[in-house]
């Protein structure tokens, strides 16, 4: 069932129906094939595995399926048949603000190949195995990030925004580091990551992808 | 903010990994992206400071993708049109939620996790 376009402004159910979703299926992506470097396959860019076998962790909290949400998410909850009228716009209101345009998607963006990386994670030394599950399971709780970004813009945000955002998190983090270790590398130093080492990643980083400029600061030419 | 970098602050009381939760996320993630196994204080508090930076840029785009109006997933998403690993990304987490969604409103839809699905559906009774 399509919906016309622009929408009027009434109160609807999301109209992500089931026809109109995008047919999940993982396809084997083109470049992620190649066993490289430990840290260049930790490149955050790549997509997540989502079905592969983690070695056995006894903290590892997280489903097969999705670990950048919490585990409370994945339990079914038998939805009570009797709701409140009170409750129900709520929801109505709830939905309106997760609903995005699927179709958008990039269809075509690498998905991982989740046999090369399994075949690679049987090859993986202790340390290496530590360092895989430690970027898989650290995470930022979806309710922080909804306190922080609800905080910051002054109104709540959806909850998939909070993963979104939390994901976003993570994979700068994980690239600033990956940064600094070049860095490291480069001054010849070694040893643990230096604010410094830090600091001209991020200016690196700034200077790259021309993000995280302040809008307040004007330089002053004289 | 102030005083956190400042040297009159003694170090010994601190935990290894920082003062509080967030920190400990990040020192983690650290570790995972190539840091050593325990990030040098110091270097755990700046990556906080600038994952906040990072994401206070973050919020003022969405700010301006939703221009006053209730935030939604929209307008993440076009928040990040200039940065395709970030997008891909938020596009996988979405499509994972969507089936996770679908999943629960099938009756029988976990029958990929077996565990998950079978606790609860013996919790209520079900023959399945």
């Amino acid at each position: 069932m399509d919906t016309p376009q622009p929408q009027p402004k009434k109160r609807r159910i999301s109209t992500a129906t089931p026809s109109r979703l995008p047919k999940v299926t993982r396809t084997p992506s083109s470049s992620s094939a190649t066993p490289t470097s430990r840290r260049t396959l930790k490149n955050p860019g790549k997509s997540k595995l989502s079905q592969t076998i983690l070695p056995d962790d006894p903290n590892d909290r997280s489903s097969p399926g999705l670990d950048d949400a919490e585990v409370s998410d994945l339990m079914p909850v038998p939805k009570s048949s009797g709701q409140d009228d009170h409750h129900e716009g709520e929801e109505r209101v709830d939905r309106e603000d997760e609903a995005y345009d699927s179709a958008n998607f990039n269809k075509n963006r690498p998905r991982e190949d989740k046999a090369a990386i399994a075949a690679l994670m049987r090859t993986f030394t202790p340390e290496q195995s530590a360092r895989w599950s430690a970027y898989r399971q650290g995470k930022f709780s979806k309710e922080s990030v909804k306190k922080l970004f609800g905080n910051m813009m002054g109104k709540p945000i959806p909850d998939n925004g909070a993963i979104i955002a939390g994901s976003c998190g993570k994979m700068f983090v994980g690239q600033i580091t990956e940064i600094a270790c070049e860095v490291m590398k480069e001054w010849g130093d070694d040893g643990p990551i230096r604010p410094d080492h830090l600091r001209e990643a991020f200016r690196r980083y700034q200077a790259d992808t021309g993000q995280i400029k302040s809008r307040t600061y004007k330089k002053r030419l004289f | 903010m102030s005083g956190r970098y400042q040297d009159d602050r003694p170090d010994d009381n601190r935990l290894p990994w920082g003062d509080h939760a967030l920190q400990q996320q990040v020192a983690r993630l650290m570790f995972g992206a190539g840091d050593v196994p325990t990030p040098s204080a110091d270097t755990v508090r700046l990556m906080e400071d600038m994952l906040v930076q990072y994401w206070s840029y973050l919020a003022q785009n969405i700010a301006d993708e939703a221009s006053g109006n209730r935030i939604q997933v929209k307008h993440f998403l076009a928040a990040l049109k200039n940065d395709p690993k970030k997008l891909a990304r938020a596009q996988d987490l979405l499509e994972m939620q969507e089936e996770l969604s679908r999943a629960r409103k099938v009756d029988g839809g976990f029958a990929d996790w077996a565990q998950l699905g079978s606790d609860k559906k013996q919790a209520r009774g079900d023959g399945a």
